[in-house]
C-alpha cells in the first residue's frame, strides 16, 4: 500500500485490532499516513485534531494529527497546519487511489485537557479551520467527536470507514 | 594577559544552567519529602515535533500531570509527569502515610501532586532566573491524568508555530540512589530558547557556569575522600583562577622538600592535576587513610607511599570524573606519577607550557578541610591554553 514514508510515525502493530497479516499504523503529533485495508491507521489526541478521510470502495483511507489552525501564522512541515494538511492528505489519498468524490472525513479531537480555555480555544480553531477547509473542497464530514476534557484514542478501518473513538476508562465509540 | 580568557560555548553554559536549574530542584524536592531526591537533566535538546509525543515511552502510556505555563521573559510550559502507580506512591510519601495507602488520585491527592509541580517548578525556574537574570515564573499549576500524547498536545500547540522541532530540557529521577519513573520537562518556545541562549553569550554567564564546574568537581571529590578517610572532609575552590606565576604554591617555598601525586590529563584534554603536600603532612595523610591515630607515621615506606596514591587517586578521580561529566568531554589521563622534589622542581614542572604563553596562569586550587581543620594539602587542577581552547569548541 502506498505510505508516505517522511510522514509515517510507526508501522508496527501494538495491539489486536488488525487482522492477521495487517498493520495499524500510528502517527505522532503532526504525522500524516495513507492506508490500505486491512492496514489501520490511529494517533492520540488531546487538544490537537485527528482528520481522518477515506474512500470506502477503494478501501483506503488516511489520517492527520492537525495542531495548528492557520498556516499563514507559522513555518515548517505543512502537515502541521490545519489548512495545509487537509489539503495533503486529500492529494495522498488520490494518488494512492482513492476517488475525490467518494471521499468522506471524520473529525476528533480538540480537548481542553488542563481546562485550559487558551488551548481549548485553540482546539476549537483547529476544528472549525479543519471543517471549513473539507468544505472548500466539498468533502463531506461524516462524524465528529471533538471539545470536552479528555484525551482520545482515534482509529481508522479504511475498509468500513468507521473510526474508533476511546476515552480511557470508558467503552470505546464508533463513529 | 596574554592567555586566552576562558569561558564556555553558550550551549554549554545553557546546559550548565539547566543542569544547576535541576540541581536546585532537587533541593527544594528532597525537602518537601524528607528524602533524598536527585533530578538528574542533560541540558536542551531539540526534538522532531512527532516525537514530542513519545517523551514518556508509547504515545498511549497513561500518566498523572502537573502542568505549569512560564509566565515573565521566558514563556512556554513546564511539565511534571508520573505513572499512576509511581503517583499514589508520591502522594504516600507527601502524607507520610505507609506504602499502599493512596489508591486513586481524588482531589486532595491531586492537590498534592500539583504542590509537588509547584515545588519543583519554582524552584527550577528560580535558579534558571539566578543565572540568566531573567524574569521566569511558573503560573498556577493544572493537573490531569490522561495519556501522554494528548496532555502533550495542548503544551506543543504554543511551541509548534514556527519549524519542526521543540526544544526541551528533560530531568530524571532518583530517589534514596533508585531511579523512579517521573519526568520533569521544561519546554521553552523558540522565541524564548532563542532569549536564554543570547544570555549565556554574556561572559559573566559563561565565567560563571565554569566556575560552577570547577566547584562541583571539589564537592565530587570532597564526597570520595570522606568515604575513604570516613571523616568529614571538605574541599573547596573558589573555581578558576587568574594568578601569577609566582604565587602558584608560593606557601610551600620554605619547604625543602614536598610530595606530590601528578597526573598528566593525557592526549585529548592536555594539562595537568597535581595533590601537594609537605612531609609533616604526607604522615598525616597517610595515618587518616591507614585509620590510625595522628601522629602514628614517622617515615613514609612502602605502604605509606601506597596509602597517600590511593589516596590522590581518590580525589584526582573524583574531580576529573565530574568534570567530565559536567563539559561531556572525554578524559584519558595518563597513569599517576608520585614525586618527592623541591617546592620549585615539583610545580614548576607543570606550569612549564602556561609559562611559555604568559607570565600569568589559569587554574582551579582548592583547599582542604578535615574535620574542621584546615590542613596543607593543595589540588590543583592546570589545563593546557590549548585545553581550554577545546572546552570552549568542541562544546558548540
Amino acid at each position: 500500500m502506498t505510505v508516505s514514508p517522511s510522514t509515517v510515525e510507526s508501522s508496527v502493530a501494538q495491539e489486536p485490532v488488525a487482522p492477521a497479516g495487517a498493520v495499524v499504523h500510528s502517527i505522532g503529533i503532526a504525522g500524516m499516513c495513507v492506508v490500505k485495508a486491512p492496514d489501520k491507521v490511529r494517533t492520540v489526541l488531546g487538544s490537537c485534531i485527528g482528520v481522518a478521510m477515506y474512500d470506502r470502495v477503494a478501501k483506503i483511507g488516511g489520517m492527520g494529527h492537525v495542531i495548528l489552525p492557520d498556516s499563514t501564522e507559522g513555518t515548517g512541515d505543512p502537515a502541521k497546519f490545519a489548512d495545509t494538511a487537509v489539503d495533503l492528505l486529500l492529494e495522498q489519498l488520490v494518488e494512492a487511489g482513492g476517488v475525490r468524490a467518494r471521499v468522506a472525513a471524520k473529525i476528533v479531537g480538540g480537548a481542553a485537557m488542563f481546562g485550559d480555555e487558551r488551548a481549548g480555544g485553540l482546539g476549537r480553531r483547529n476544528a472549525e479551520s479543519v471543517t471549513a477547509r473539507l468544505a472548500h473542497h466539498k468533502i463531506r464530514l461524516a462524524a465528529s467527536a471533538v471539545g470536552g476534557q479528555r484525551g482520545r484514542k482515534m482509529l481508522l478501518d479504511p475498509a468500513s470507514g468507521m473510526v474508533q473513538v476511546e476515552i480511557i476508562g470508558e467503552t470505546p465509540d464508533t463513529i | 594577559m596574554s592567555c586566552e580568557t576562558p569561558t564556555m560555548a553558550p550551549t554549554e553554559a545553557l546546559r550548565t544552567v539547566a543542569i544547576n536549574g535541576a540541581y536546585n530542584a532537587s533541593r527544594a524536592l528532597s525537602k518537601w519529602l524528607h528524602r533524598g531526591v536527585r533530578l538528574t537533566c542533560n541540558g536542551f535538546r531539540s526534538v522532531p515535533i512527532a516525537d514530542a509525543g513519545l517523551a514518556f515511552g508509547d504515545a498511549e502510556t497513561v500518566v498523572a500531570a502537573v502542568h505549569l505555563p512560564l509566565a515573565g521573559d521566558v514563556t512556554g510550559h513546564m511539565l511534571l509527569a508520573f505513572p499512576e502507580e509511581t503517583a499514589t506512591a508520591l502522594v504516600d510519601l507527601i502524607m507520610q502515610a505507609p506504602s499502599g495507602t493512596t489508591i486513586q488520585l481524588g482531589e486532595l491527592e491531586q492537590s498534592c501532586l500539583e504542590e509537588t509541580g509547584n515545588i519543583v517548578s519554582t524552584a527550577y525556574a528560580n535558579s534558571l532566573s539566578k543565572w540568566l537574570d531573567l524574569h521566569i515564573e511558573p503560573r498556577v499549576p493544572s493537573f490531569a491524568f490522561d495519556m501522554a500524547c494528548a496532555i502533550l498536545d495542548p503544551l506543543l500547540m504554543d511551541l509548534a508555530g514556527f519549524g519542526n522541532e521543540i526544544y526541551v530540557a528533560s530531568t530524571e529521577f532518583l530517589l534514596d540512589g533508585k531511579r523512579f519513573e517521573w519526568g520533569f520537562m521544561l519546554l521553552p518556545s523558540h522565541a524564548s530558547f532563542a532569549v536564554m541562549e543570547s544570555r549565556c553569550n554574556q561572559e559573566s554567564v559563561r565565567a560563571e557556569a565554569l566556575q560552577t564546574i570547577a566547584i562541583n568537581g571539589s564537592f565530587d571529590a570532597s564526597r570520595a575522600i570522606s568515604k575513604l578517610l570516613r571523616r568529614g572532609v571538605k574541599i573547596s575552590t573558589e573555581g578558576f583562577v587568574r594568578m601569577a606565576l609566582d604565587d602558584v604554591g608560593a606557601h610551600f617555598r620554605d619547604d625543602d622538600e614536598i610530595l606530590a601525586w601528578h597526573l598528566d590529563l593525557g592526549t585529548h584534554l592536555h594539562g595537568h592535576a597535581l595533590l601537594v603536600m609537605n612531609n609533616p603532612n604526607a604522615l598525616r595523610f597517610s595515618d587518616l587513610i591507614l585509620q590510625q591515630p595522628v601522629p602514628t607515621t614517622t617515615k613514609l615506606g612502602e605502604l605509606e607511599e601506597s596509602a597517600l596514591q590511593e589516596g590522590a587517586n581518590i580525589i584526582g578521580s573524583a574531580f576529573l570524573n565530574s568534570w567530565s561529566t559536567w563539559l561531556d568531554i572525554e578524559i584519558v589521563p595518563g597513569a599517576p606519577q608520585f614525586v618527592h622534589d623541591a617546592p620549585d622542581a615539583v610545580i614548576g614542572s607543570v606550569l612549564a607550557e602556561q609559562a611559555m604563553v604568559g607570565d600569568d596562569v589559569f587554574l582551579t586550587q582548592t583547599d582542604f578541610v578535615v574535620d574542621g581543620q584546615t590542613v596543607e594539602w593543595m589540588f590543583l587542577l592546570l589545563p593546557a591554553p590549548s585545553a581550554m581552547r577545546l572546552i570552549d569548541s568542541s562544546l558548540k
